[in-house]
């Protein structure tokens, strides 16, 4: 899997909470852990390595972790955030 | 007005330069006029500033706010053709020292190509496009330009009468809009809408009227300066971020998009567009910018750029009075704006000046202390 999202440059964060796309001026009100999710991918964190991430920032089974990394991830491509081609 | 009063204004007239600018008015559709006063009295304070006028309500006559004129003339409805206009442009010269003209309204803008040369020979600036780029622009031949040059636009039809406004809205499929010629656009969602609409517009407007596709998505403007050669010497780009019930951008936020400064470059480039512009661009998503309107002016947000250090009608001024020009700086990304209604206060004696004898000196000019002394 390679990392990092098509979006990245384009994205400014106001906090934990708050993201704006510089290019589509579209802003949006997130989860900290989707700030935080975001943030990873941009660092140039692979898919497989931010379950990982969540599961260990949450303290939570690998299970749960690949469920909710995968629903967040489905979410943040539905609003255009990341493009989940560039992870496969 | 005492005799005093009177004599200064009348010296103020006589020796200062002044340029003259329309479309005052600021309300639920506002007019560009108010925000380019404001805009070139941030790099020109004492520049006097001739406001002409169509109706003795227009807002900023009665504003204390740096975004009226110094001075109004109640104008000929464009409508009334070339020679009124010219006409009273002579007016008002044999009493101010008229040197650049700043069209507002796209109505006018025909007027002012047709008495142009009458303009340059009384010395009189004024920065407009050619006759050919107006009538590519114009709403009805917008898609087919749009085509020639593979930029995406809504299908756009003309309709000469009611049968035929309706076979093309069944060609396109609900929703569509029905747009007047020149202005007014109403979203029709069943054909009982669209006769509705119909009549509503051709009534203001007259046939033939446009039916346009509907897209629905996010909406972009473009503010920016053509010189005239195929070049844009500066633009600000933004979205919408806030719309009225009739599509009037109330608030917006400045965007770094490539595809669209290119796409407005092909434009511009095409049209080799002279003087100031907007373009408005609507995208879906997973589809590219369609451009749905070119408008031949500034638009009412005009101001926003000026206020972030990108004050294009200031460097239009600069370029009409031969001044040397002041850097324009890039809009960033982030930089917003949000539009903010409050009320004036006036008198009803300021309406009745306007309004009986066609000519208003403004409150802020009766208040200044030139003519207070």
């Amino acid at each position: 899997m390679k990392s990092g999202t098509v979006n990245s440059q384009e994205l400014r964060f106001y906090g934990d909470e708050f993201v704006f796309n510089t290019v589509s001026g579209l802003c949006f009100r997130v989860t900290p852990t989707a700030a935080f999710l975001l943030r990873s991918i941009i660092d140039g964190t692979r898919e497989d390595q931010l379950i990982t991430l969540i599961q260990t920032r949450y303290g939570i089974d690998r299970k749960t972790a690949v469920r909710d990394t995968e629903l967040l991830l489905n979410n943040l491509t539905e609003l255009g955030l990341i493009d989940r081609q560039s992870f496969s | 007005m005492n005799n005093t009063t009177s004599h200064l204004i009348h010296h103020l007239k006589k020796t200062v330069k002044s340029i003259a600018i329309s479309g005052l008015h600021r309300g639920e559709n506002p007019q560009p006029g108010p925000s380019v006063i404001a805009s070139i009295r941030r790099s020109f304070p004492d520049l006097r500033i001739i406001g002409l006028s169509y109706d003795s309500l227009e807002s900023s006559l009665y504003s204390h706010l740096g975004d009226q004129p110094d001075v109004a003339y109640s104008m000929p409805y464009p409508e009334v053709g070339p020679e009124a206009l010219m006409e009273r442009i002579q007016y008002i010269r044999e009493r101010e020292n008229l040197v650049a003209i700043i069209p507002c309204l796209d109505l006018e803008i025909p007027n002012f190509i047709s008495i142009s040369p009458r303009l340059h020979e009384w010395g009189i600036k004024c920065i407009l496009p050619t006759i050919q780029s107006l009538e590519v622009m114009n709403k009805s031949n917008l898609y087919s330009f749009c085509r020639q040059i593979d930029v995406f636009s809504p299908k756009t039809k003309p309709a000469i009468n009611p049968l035929q406004l309706e076979s093309i809205a069944e060609e396109f499929g609900y929703p569509v809009y029905v747009k007047g010629r020149i202005y007014e656009a109403q979203l029709a969602n069943s054909k009982l809408e669209l006769i509705e609409s119909s009549k509503s517009i051709a009534k203001l407007w007259g046939w033939p009227l446009l039916v346009q596709e509907a897209l629905v998505g996010e909406e972009y403007d473009i503010v920016g300066l053509g010189d005239g050669k195929g070049d844009i010497i500066a633009s600000c780009s933004i979205r919408k971020f806030q719309r009225s019930s009739n599509g009037k951008g109330f608030a917006g936020v400045v965007i770094e998009d490539p595809e669209l400064d290119h796409l407005a470059k092909k434009i511009i480039k095409q049209l080799h567009w002279n003087g100031p512009f907007e373009l408005e661009f609507i995208k879906m998503s997973g589809k590219p910018h369609a451009l749905f309107e070119i408008n031949p002016r500034f638009p009412a947000w005009v101001d926003f750029p000026s206020q972030i250090g990108c004050n294009l009608p200031a460097h239009l001024i600069e370029g009409l009075m031969s001044k040397d020009h002041q850097p324009l700086q890039a809009c960033s990304a982030g930089q917003m704006f949000i539009r903010h209604s409050i009320d004036l206060v006036t008198n009803i004696a300021d309406i009745a000046e306007m309004t009986v004898t066609g000519e208003y000196v403004t409150a802020s000019i009766k208040a200044s202390p030139e003519v207070k002394q």
